[in-house]
């Protein structure tokens, strides 16, 4: 059993050497930095909780909080509910749908800032292609990345475009894993497709669920590629997320300490929501 | 068999993790001359710049002639967008592998000086002769009574225009004031049925050819700089405390740069990219600078340049940028590189044919033959006694920050993509640029 355990230990030790070096050992520095006042370069001076006092009365930042909780709100629903949709469509017997499946996955291995220019284009109010067949169609054109109203929409679209394929190999496999003699037996015992799907199928994919929701929620919190080439958190403060606020408050404005507690900030609420998903989603099936 | 095979398998995978790791982990991050001296006695330095448009090009033609004209010294450049460039020069310092030599414009000078960024010695080993420059451009070169900067070039707003298209509606008079360029812009810009703007039943919604583009970006602000200047307000300085420029003229400025899109209709809204758009015949004439003429002399059009029109009468006075060179300093200071970065910036200020040829009016009044034989350029010659820099405040990056939260995206973004009110875009302008000097 011990050499069970060091076998497992020394598979997972290159992944944890990096996880520590720069994922956890950097979030634990951000926190400490962010009781600093540290403009990268200076001397760091400590001053606890200034940073967070600051942070709650800035108006910039519960705009941020505000944007990220709606960008959050429209893309995590939509992915799971539509990469859930596109695996049950390629878990069925279908021509091409190998092609179909390599197809859905492109747009998540493309680099997010090519992925970024790309969409600009297509989002172009005057030249772009989708206000071209918006026109034909006889509607008035519409300002994607340059109104208010639609800007952290559009991105939205693009996140959700993004993400789908990645997301939809998660749920092929949860569906794959479901045995198929539970479905017959349901079918026996007189049950339809949508009671077998909503009965049978999606309680034995709650820890897939589960796993895309968390994923799907930090990821897209995470997003600052496709923001950056697109608005650039414009206009305005239309598309300014928590993320975005923190990189302009840490690299363009040179406070650290203030930048890293909006990361902080961020650090709990994935934490939180973490939590949150797995306490509802989880559970024992029989 | 098969388990000899899987454990053959599973030793490459490991090996090849490794290696990237290892690879991952190295020093050399490709364009990084960390050698300091390679074999054969070359010195190699890194220089910044945030030339990342058509004049990209151009720049690096001019580091490889340089590298070829002698061999003692190795330039590798690199570019960045301008505002990115800075965030990356503070971590390196931090780090201790700053570039050794980078190109920015005069604004950006105050901040990094006062953060010890800068060695203002190698600009004195120069040895550059005040009499060579004009007063704007060598005072630019200064923070705090320190010369930092080696002035490479001037540049400034112009309006490119379509000879063709000038031709074809019958303009032969180049705009010069507000009201000209204007009218002109009307003239050109046509709908779907082939009306203009102030002819009944002009439909603003199917404009098939707009008399004028411009960048809908920080760009719209450097235009606010030009019409305040022209009001006889500068409305940043380098010591402000407090955004106190006089709200009426603000306005005025702000209200001609929106009517441009929502009341003559001869700019288009969201404007992606005006350069191409010019270059596509979609736009007459496009409000850009020196940076777009490579790109607009390698294309079909039969093209001409004039300055930035005098919409208010007060004062002659051109927004103007400059590109100059500073010295980062470093935690591990090494005379050979300092002094290469010498020998390449002396090269660079009496090697800039090149570089006029692309659009940039050189600094040095040495230079100034050379541009005036050019029709096009020239025009930005006779402008530079008028020129007004961005000041190098030492808040420039959080006040002319081109990222949301800044003022300046607020502002252009209110004024120029929602149409709102240009008193209320003022007054909310105002409040974000107290809102950082206040701190």
């Amino acid at each position: 059993m011990k050499k069970q355990n060091l076998t497992a230990f020394l598979f997972l030790a290159p992944y944890l050497i990096i996880f520590v070096l720069f994922r956890f050992g950097p979030s634990v520095a951000g926190v400490l930095i962010s009781l600093t006042d540290w403009n990268i370069i200076g001397d760091i001076n400590f001053v606890g909780l200034d940073n967070f006092k600051k942070l709650f009365q800035t108006d910039y930042f519960w705009t941020a909080l505000g944007n990220t909780a709606k960008f959050v709100a429209i893309v995590v629903p939509c992915v799971v509910v539509l990469s859930l949709a596109l695996a049950v469509l390629f878990n069925q017997k279908l021509r091409f749908k190998g092609i179909a499946r390599a197809v859905t996955i492109i747009p998540y291995v493309l680099i997010p800032a090519v992925v970024g220019v790309i969409w600009n284009w297509m989002y172009s109010y005057k030249s772009g292609i989708l206000n071209y067949y918006i026109g034909k169609a006889g509607m008035e054109p519409v300002g994607w990345l340059i109104d208010q109203k639609y800007a952290l929409i559009s991105i939205a679209i693009v996140i959700i475009w993004s993400y789908l394929g990645y997301n939809m190999l998660l749920f092929l496999a949860g569906l794959q894993n479901i045995p198929q003699e539970l479905r017959e037996a349901a079918i026996l015992d007189g049950a339809d497709p949508r009671q077998s799907f909503f009965k049978i199928t999606l309680p034995l994919l709650r820890p897939v669920t589960s796993l895309v929701v968390t994923l799907s929620f930090v990821n897209t919190i995470q997003v600052y590629d496709q923001i950056y080439v697109m608005t650039n958190g414009g206009p305005g403060t239309a598309s300014m997320t928590l993320v975005q606020y923190m990189y302009t408050s840490a690299f363009k404005d040179y406070d650290m300490g203030y930048g890293s507690a909006v990361g902080t900030v961020i650090v709990f609420i994935l934490i939180a929501v973490y939590f949150v998903t797995n306490k509802i989603l989880k559970s024992e099936v029989e | 068999m098969k388990k000899t095979i899987k454990k053959f398998v599973g030793l490459v995978m490991a090996l090849a993790l490794l290696t990237g790791l290892l690879a991952g982990c190295s020093n050399n991050g490709g364009n990084n001359s960390d050698d300091n001296e390679s074999a054969d006695g070359v010195v190699n330095i890194d220089f910044w710049g945030g030339w990342n448009g058509s004049d990209l090009g151009v720049m690096e033609e001019i580091v490889e002639q340089f590298n070829n004209s002698q061999d003692n010294v190795h330039v590798t450049l690199t570019t960045f967008s301008w505002s990115d460039m800075f965030s990356k020069l503070v971590t390196e310092y931090a780090d201790g592998v700053p570039c050794d030599i980078l190109g920015l414009h005069p604004f950006e000078i105050g901040q990094y000086a006062e953060m010890g960024l800068y060695n203002p010695e190698p600009v004195v080993e120069l040895g550059l002769d005040e009499s060579d420059y004009s007063e704007v451009v060598w005072d630019a070169t200064f923070y705090e009574g320190v010369q930092y900067a080696v002035p490479l070039d001037s540049h400034m707003h112009g309006i490119f225009y379509n000879k063709a298209l000038f031709e074809e509606y019958g303009i032969t008079k180049v705009p010069e004031t507000g009201d000209e360029l204007v009218e002109t812009a009307i003239q050109l810009t046509v709908d779907a049925n082939g009306l203009h703007p102030d002819e009944t039943g002009f439909d603003p919604d199917n404009i098939v050819q707009y008399g004028l583009g411009m960048g809908m970006n920080h760009h719209l602000l450097f235009q606010f700089q030009t019409l305040m200047c022209q009001q006889g307000e500068e409305p940043f300085t380098v010591d402000m405390t407090e955004a106190d420029f006089d709200d009426e003229k603000a306005e005025k400025a702000f209200t001609w740069l929106q009517d441009l899109v929502f009341k003559y209709h001869v700019a288009p809204l969201g404007e992606t990219s005006y350069s191409d758009d010019f270059v596509n015949g979609t736009v007459a004439m496009a409000i850009g600078g020196s940076w777009d003429v490579p790109k607009i002399q390698s294309s079909d059009i039969d093209w001409g340049v004039t300055l930035y029109p005098q919409v208010f009468d007060d004062e002659r006075a051109y927004w103007a940028a400059a590109h100059m060179l500073v010295f980062p300093s470093s935690k591990n200071p090494d005379k050979d590189k300092v002094d290469a970065a010498v020998q390449f910036a002396s090269w660079l200020t009496e090697n800039l044919q090149l570089w006029a040829d692309a659009g940039y009016v050189p600094s040095s009044k040495q230079m100034e033959s050379y541009v005036a034989q050019d029709e096009n350029i020239s025009v930005w010659l006779e402008a530079m006694d008028y020129a007004h820099y961005m000041p190098a405040h030492p808040k420039a990056s959080q006040l002319f920050n081109q990222s949301a939260p800044s003022p300046f995206v607020t502002a252009y973004s209110s004024l120029i993509l929602d149409g709102e009110d240009p008193a209320e875009v003022v007054r909310q302008f105002k409040a974000d640029l107290n809102q950082i000097l206040q701190e």
